[in-house]
């Protein structure tokens, strides 16, 4: 029997007190169909693409008020990055100077730190603090800053614009943040899951929008063709439609394209 | 105390000097023998059976650390000795707080340190060599106050002990000892609270593992003195100071002392 001690106790030194850094989900096949636009926009798709994505554009529409909401994780924890002033940065270089105390070696914890991000929703108005639900996000850091996706849960989240009440799974994916996180979030994914009221009942949905930067939120539309765009609002408030040629700008009876072309219908 | 002390050196018989029937018993496989006893400022020690030995470390408890360490010799041949020792450890940071001050639901920190070591002793004319292996843990966990801050962390050493005692005397013996690191592996997670504003917080997580490499070790050179009943160790050493109790190595060289006095009877 002691012989296997020494190994025993090397397993049991090999486990002892390290928690299990979260895994998040993966965003990468959602994130592919947003670069996958193969409809071309024109007199015959233009009337059947506003029709068929109708209901998904009242979802991302809804969408843009949840924005402020989830910027508002970026402000706080880039402002807490920046700050510097906590005990253990996102680095770990605080974490190594109490190791170093203790050992004299520089360790790097980054790779194991992470954050469980919690908001209080900002509610309907006159709704008291308790009826205002909450975001809890959960984030982990790197060397550079996030890792790019974070992910959590909407409790009851109650948002004024659109007198919106979600409660289910959230997850969002940053993109072009490779660069750190001072370099600014160049796009943006969406991802819910849960029950979702906009001034009525709550229903079961799952909708997804991706934000182009400075440009609009659009969603992914497939018409029964197989032609997939992206529909959305611009940030102007006009309905935006990406296909293979770029993004177009669209009224209720016309769309104008890139290079100025116009489809009526 | 003093009285008592003196009443036992006049009144023992010889049970210590350097002979094979009163081995020293630090660095060594050997156990006093049952109803023996050795008294000394750093460590207390009694022989429960002839086989089985009880200690503690009396100037630990003076810092409130509790502490006791039980060492068993399954095998002894007279030339060749086998042991096997358990030692535990635990400074409660709440025992430095008056309970009136405690803070309910609040866990203060809590060191604990388990070091096991197997030790094998061979004894070859005027030479006894030793050789032992040191597993040690050591944990951490609690929060500190006034920080928002949780931490639980450890450390895992192997440590190999070799000593070398050559007896010049029936009185005088020099003691050539060593410690070299085989193992080290420091882990922890630290949990910190930032209160954004009044609506949202954060929980930074931190975690990491590391294995120490590169070579760690010292040795030291002394005079081991043992009359009658009182013994008496003095000698310098140099390397990497191996924390008593605890086993983690001090990065930095350096020259240290080899004190230790007791009373053996």
């Amino acid at each position: 029997m002691n012989r296997f001690l020494p190994a025993g106790l090397l397993a049991l030194a090999a486990c002892s007190n390290e928690l299990e850094r979260p895994t998040p989900p993966n965003l990468d096949g959602l994130a592919a169909t947003y670069a996958d636009v193969t409809g071309t926009l024109d007199a015959r798709t233009a009337p059947l693409l506003l029709q068929a994505g109708a209901e998904k554009l009242g979802f991302v529409g809804d969408a843009q008020a949840m924005l402020d909401l989830i910027f508002g994780v970026f402000d706080d924890v880039g402002n807490l990055d920046n700050q510097g002033e906590a005990p253990i940065e996102v680095e770990g270089e605080g974490l190594s100077i109490t190791r170093s105390a203790l050992t004299g070696d520089e360790i790097d914890i980054s790779a194991g730190a992470w954050g469980i991000y919690v908001r209080r929703c900002p509610g309907w108005v006159g709704d008291a603090e308790n009826k205002r639900g909450s975001l809890r996000m959960t984030l982990l850091f790197t060397e550079e800053g996030l890792e790019p996706v974070i992910w959590g849960q909407m409790r009851q989240c109650r948002i004024e614009a659109g007198k919106l009440q979600l409660n289910g799974e959230l997850s969002v994916k940053l993109e072009g943040i490779e660069n750190g996180f001072d370099q600014g979030i160049q796009s943006l994914l969406i991802k819910f899951a849960g029950d979702y009221a906009s001034d009525g009942p709550l229903e079961r949905v799952a909708f997804d929008a991706r934000v182009l930067p400075g440009d609009a939120l659009v969603t992914t539309v497939e018409l029964e063709t197989g032609e997939r765009f992206l529909v959305g609002f611009g940030f102007d408030g006009s309905v935006r439609v990406v296909d293979t040629t770029g993004p177009w700008s669209c009224t209720e009876s016309a769309c104008t394209g890139p290079d100025a072309r116009e489809v009526r219908f | 105390m003093r009285s008592l002390l003196l009443a036992l050196l006049a009144t023992t018989p010889a049970l210590a000097r350097h002979t094979p029937e009163t081995p020293v018993t630090d660095y060594s496989a050997y156990v006093l023998e049952n109803n023996e006893w050795r008294l000394g400022p750093f460590r207390v020690e009694y022989g429960l059976l002839d086989s089985l030995q009880l200690s503690t470390f009396p100037f630990l408890w003076a810092f409130k650390i509790s502490n006791g360490v039980i060492k068993y010799q399954p095998y002894d041949t007279g030339t060749h000795a086998i042991s096997a020792e358990l030692g535990f450890f635990q400074l409660d940071l709440a025992d430095f707080i008056d309970e009136s001050d405690q803070e309910a639901g609040t866990e203060y920190p809590v060191l604990r340190a388990i070091p096991f070591t197997v030790m094998g002793s061979r004894r070859q004319d005027d030479f006894t060599f030793n050789l032992g292996l040191a597993f040690t843990l050591v944990s951490f966990d609690g929060e500190v106050a006034d920080s928002d801050l949780e931490a639980v962390g450890g450390a895992s050493t192997i440590m190999l002990k070799p000593a070398i005692e050559w007896r010049l005397g029936p009185v005088l013996a020099l003691v050539l000892e060593g410690r070299v690191k085989i193992y080290e592996r420091y882990s922890g997670n630290v949990v910190t609270t930032y209160e954004l504003d009044e609506d949202s917080r954060i929980d930074v997580y931190g975690t990491g593992g590391l294995e120490l490499e590169g070579f760690k070790g010292n040795v030291s050179l002394s005079a081991m003195w043992s009359w009658d009943v009182f013994n008496l160790r003095l000698g310098m050493g140099r390397g990497h100071y191996a924390v008593p109790v605890v086993n983690v190595f001090i990065p930095a060289v350096i020259w240290y002392p080899e004190i230790d006095m007791y009373w053996r009877f």
